[in-house]
């Protein structure tokens, strides 16, 4: 039945692309609104342990964000909605999601959800406060369960994929690990395999060439862009003032591309609908009616109670189960009521179309094309922090379609087949953190790492051009296999995930111990090889455990000699 | 550390390993690779690799848990090194090694001891310089102390190229550098002051991978600048130099059917973009344009590494140039313990990247109060009960009960309970209340 109806679907969007070729509408769209959804996590999967607490940033990113997506994409597919999206999917999140043990974990924590999600049916069958709060939460539990085991049979990437070759989404490629580019691009090696690993993983995932390249934190610094370019990549983002600061300086601000010497168009970002997203004050998610994020029965509930449900240690963690809203600035909550919100994220859908739709209106009076307003946000956001947020995307793309005719969804390639030539600019260095360059992944918090992620990346470099020949033949097995490891663990070691926790601080022991167990055993392989001898047992055990692009012979990225045939 | 070499030395020289997938005991390594395990990230020179480096073998260690000395940190200072990292446009954070031996050279040039000498970081601003050693627009030290491994360093100007020394000045102003760094570049902080426009057309490239064609065809042509881009040696027309020319699908009027992309570039722009910025451009700058004169001397102190055998006679003019200069050239600034007022500086910054959405938890005192219900009760194991009309599961043993949220408010809970015949059917309705003050 689905198979029919994927076909039914790509012949009449064919039909319609063919047509908005060659008819030119009567009424002319003003510009383009780019959304931009970057979708990540840091690879964490842990075998050695059952129960494995940063493995439930997986599974509730799953619940609350990718499965309302694929929610929320179907459904206006099924409605004959035309939209276009841009996404990333890294490839440490990408792996996560097909890897069979997490696959296999998030069985297990979804229905033990929805055992949780029964208990509060008829717990709360005398509060009417609340009994449709759990109502609602089972019936999105068991509708996750369906969607992720019958629909999609455990494998979340195949539904991006699908939505990507029907020509709703485009798929951005992105970091290896997300490795942040303005710091790393200091041992060039290590930039240059992050961009290669990633592209090359996304052609094995995607089953095509990445045309969109998203660098983590929208971390730019000049000549990452030759990176991308060797790579066959066509355009990525950055912030703002990356465009705005450029040298020369741009002619439209950041409605417009810039071509960077390389030839890779480089996307501003909109700062005024970012921030109308993001920020927890000003923007929508702080609105009195959405969900509150921080009342969790994981942490109110009589203990034994719900204890089955929280960590098996017996330290309480949130369970997904919320009740109330926002209600004010106040620690005073009242219930949550899903038609209120609902309203809500109809109303701050409108709103931000309209602003949008003045915005276009100003830049156009001042350009010779169509501008372009390119609206990024982490995907996580959105379901996770933002309850409403894949609603919110359902009644703006909806609104867009139906609703106006000044602007019109596109992605970065639509828009670069539309407008081929664009100013030749360097963009400025610059990231999307806090105040716009590398403070937040530098400092006092984290700053120790990079003397080791350096040192590393310099090492790994050395082993390649060592073992050149051996990498190039493949003769040793097991030497082969030690160097693809070290690789490997280079690569998690360099995540910027890591030194942003750190920064922020919570969870701040386990990044450390992230980066120094990769680095260790990154120079434990370093110190075998150099001595002529690996410890096999060892080695197996760490495969298993880092087993990140285990398919992907990652030590070739490093090698001068071998880089270009990779 | 300590811990770990000792292992790896404790290794018996009896070695089990796995050949064509069997095991075999071998009683010497005898193809084992003799090189020495070098004590630091310093790639050397990679010319020499003695052996087919392939012979690697597995090793059947002492069996090593897996968590045993797995967030110990490798050292690596057997070698001197510097790294700059940019911060912002007016912070460079620098980390360095100092290695025992470097130390004892300098002593050694000193007359054996280290008296009236103090350890510096001098920073050279190389801003749109090919940097030799001693062309820097301007140069500053900072004192760092023996013992300290980092620093996080102020600037003056923002969009600056920067690149540091480790080393150690005497008091009669002469410097003995231990390592130099890696160039950087700092961000821009404000827009730029160049209005000229450049206009690139791509369309040719449709579905083409040739964007690196630039990169490919600047180092191709004999002559970078003059030969890639004939658009601009024959003259660039000014209408498209400014670059509003098109018709309405964006394309330039006169769009050329030539298949080769068209850069209008002036040379300015070229080597405005070539001179500045980050080391990656630098390396390419270097290696593309003076490979011959620069590259040896320079892309080998480059990124921070100390300078190897070749380049040790400039090396050694460049210090006896500094002799001369001594402190009196160049700008001199001490900047203390900038890393302490960094540091207390980050104390009130708040929030991550993108202002995520954490609404601050400043929750100092509270207390709540919830009240649930417990219902409880047995009957036969093969009856069935039910409250109101829906049915009650009853445990194997009969038992049952039933747990329930309980607002303010009165709740009625009429249980039946029938018999597995159909033939009894009793009643139980029991009423609960609650209400509650908060004062």
């Amino acid at each position: 039945m689905a198979g029919s109806r994927e076909l039914l679907d790509s012949v009449y969007i064919y039909s319609l692309h063919d047509r908005s070729k060659n008819i030119e509408p009567l009424i002319m769209h003003k510009g383009y609104l780019c959304l931009v959804l970057h979708a990540h996590l840091p690879f964490v999967r842990h075998p050695e342990e059952e129960n494995f607490l940063e493995e439930n940033w997986l599974y509730e990113a799953i619940t609350e964000t990718y499965i309302p997506f694929i929610q929320v994409f179907e459904k206006l597919i099924e409605d004959r909605v035309i939209f276009r999206i841009t996404m990333s999917l890294t490839p440490t999140l990408a792996s996560m999601l097909q890897d069979e043990l997490l696959q296999n974990r998030y069985i297990r924590h979804i229905n033990k959800l929805i055992e949780l999600a029964e208990k509060e049916v008829q717990r709360t069958g005398y509060d009417p406060k609340f009994h449709s709060l759990a109502l609602m939460y089972y019936r999105r539990f068991v509708e996750a369960r369906d969607i992720f085991v019958d629909k999609y049979k455990k494998d979340l990437v195949a539904a991006f994929k699908k939505f990507q070759d029907l020509g709703y989404v485009e798929i951005l490629a992105s970091c290896a690990t997300h490795g942040f580019m303005p710091i790393l691009s200091v041992n060039p090696s290590d930039a240059q395999a992050q961009v290669k690993v990633g592209v090359d993983h996304y052609k094995k995932t995607f089953g095509r060439d990445p045309v969109g390249f998203w660098l983590p934190e929208c971390g730019y610094t000049p000549g990452v862009d030759n990176f991308l370019a060797e790579a066959g990549i066509k355009y990525f983002f950055v912030d703002s003032h990356g465009i705005i600061n450029a040298d020369p300086a741009p002619r439209y601000n950041v409605y417009a591309p810039l071509y960077c010497p390389s030839g890779v168009a480089a996307f501003g970002r909109d700062s005024e609908s970012s921030k109308q997203v993001w920020s927890s004050k000003e923007g929508y998610p702080g609105d009195p009616d959405y969900r509150e994020y921080y009342r969790d029965i994981g942490h109110e509930l009589e203990y034994e109670y719900i204890k089955p449900y929280i960590h098996p240690i017996g330290f309480r963690i949130n369970t997904g189960l919320k009740y109330w809203r926002i209600t004010g600035n106040t620690d005073h909550k009242e219930p949550y009521v899903p038609e209120w919100a609902k309203e809500k994220a109809a109303t701050h859908a409108g709103n931000f179309m309209f602003n949008r739709e003045k915005q276009v209106e100003h830049a156009a009076y001042h350009m010779d094309r169509k501008p372009i307003i390119v609206s990024p946000y982490d995907a996580e956001l959105f379901g996770h922090w933002w309850f409403e947020g894949p609603m919110w995307i359902d009644f703006l793309i909806r609104k867009i379609t139906y609703d106006q005719k000044t602007i019109k969804l596109a992605t970065p390639s639509d828009y670069l087949k539309e407008y081929p030539v664009n100013q030749l600019s360097v963009p400025s260095i610059s990231t999307w953190g806090y105040k716009g360059y590398n403070e937040v992944w530098l400092e006092g918090s984290n700053d120790w790492i990079y003397r080791h992620l350096y040192a590393a990346g310099e090492r790994m470099k050395e082993l390649a051009e060592k073992f050149s020949d051996c990498i190039e033949k493949g003769v040793n097995d097991l030497a082969m296999r030690a160097l693809n490891q070290a690789a490997r663990e280079l690569l998690l070691a360099q995540a910027s995930d890591w030194p942003f926790i750190m920064k922020t601080g919570t969870m701040v022991e386990y990044a450390q111990k992230r980066v120094k167990l990769h680095i260790n055993r990154f120079t434990h392989i370093y110190k075998d090889m150099l001595s002529g001898s690996v410890d096999k047992e060892w080695l197996e055990v760490v495969e298993s455990r880092d087993n990140i692009f285990s398919d992907m012979d990652c030590a070739r990225y490093y090698s001068s000699r071998l880089r270009l045939h990779v | 550390m300590a811990g770990k070499k000792i292992k790896l030395k404790k290794r018996a020289p009896i070695e089990r390993i796995y050949k064509n997938g069997r095991e075999a005991i071998v009683k010497n390594m005898k193809r084992k690779v003799k090189i020495k395990p070098l004590p630091s990230a310093v790639s050397k020179p990679l010319t020499a690799a003695p052996e087919p480096s392939c012979a690697i073998q597995d090793r059947k260690s002492v069996p090593r848990p897996m968590t045993l000395n797995e967030y110990e940190l490798p050292s690596y200072d057997a070698v001197s090194r510097i790294t700059l990292i940019p911060k912002d446009p007016l912070w460079i954070y620098a980390y360095w090694e100092i290695a025992d031996s470097s130390i004892e050279d300098v002593k050694r040039q000193l007359g054996g001891n280290l008296d009236g000498t103090r350890f510096v970081v001098r920073m050279y601003d190389v801003t749109c310089k090919d940097f030799n050693g001693f062309n820097a627009n301007h140069w500053f030290d900072i004192e760092v102390g023996r013992h300290s491994n980092n620093w996080y360093i102020n600037l003056w100007n923002d969009n600056a190229s920067y690149c540091g020394e480790i080393g150690i000045v005497h008091n009669s102003g002469r410097f003995f550098p231990m390592a130099r760094s890696n160039f950087v570049h700092t961000p821009a902080s404000g827009s730029s002051n160049r209005f000229e426009e450049i206009w690139m057309d791509l369309s040719q490239e449709e579905g083409g991978g040739e964007v690196t064609s630039m990169m490919a065809e600047k180092a191709a042509g004999p002559e970078p600048l003059g030969g890639v881009y004939p658009e601009r040696s024959r003259g660039t027309p000014d209408k498209l130099r400014r670059g509003v020319q098109y018709d309405t699908a964006g394309r330039f009027s006169y769009s050329s059917v030539s298949k080769r992309r068209k850069i209008y570039l002036t040379e300015a722009d070229l080597r405005a973009y070539y001179s500045k910025f980050s080391p990656l451009l630098r390396e390419i700058m270097f290696s593309r344009i003076s490979r011959k004169k620069l590259y040896k001397y320079l892309y080998s102190d480059m990124s921070g590494k100390e300078s190897g055998k070749e380049s040790g006679k400039e090396w050694k003019d460049i210090v006896y140039f500094r002799r001369l200069a001594g402190a009196n050239y160049g700008r001199k600034v001490m900047i203390g313990a900038s890393e302490f007022t960094y540091l207390g500086g980050s104390e009130n910054i708040m929030g991550g990247a993108s202002e995520s959405v954490q609404p601050e938890k400043k929750r100092k005192f509270f207390f709540e109060i919830g009240t649930e219900l417990i219902v409880y009760g047995r009957t036969e194991p093969d009856a069935e009960v039910k409250l109101g009309d829906k049915k009650v599961n009853l445990r194997p043993d009969g038992t049952f009960s039933m747990r329930f949220s309980l607002p303010d408010g009165k709740i009625e809970l009429p249980f039946t309970a029938t018999s597995n015949d159909k033939i009894e059917t009793r009643k139980i309705e029991t009423t609960v209340k609650r209400s509650t003050v908060s004062k």
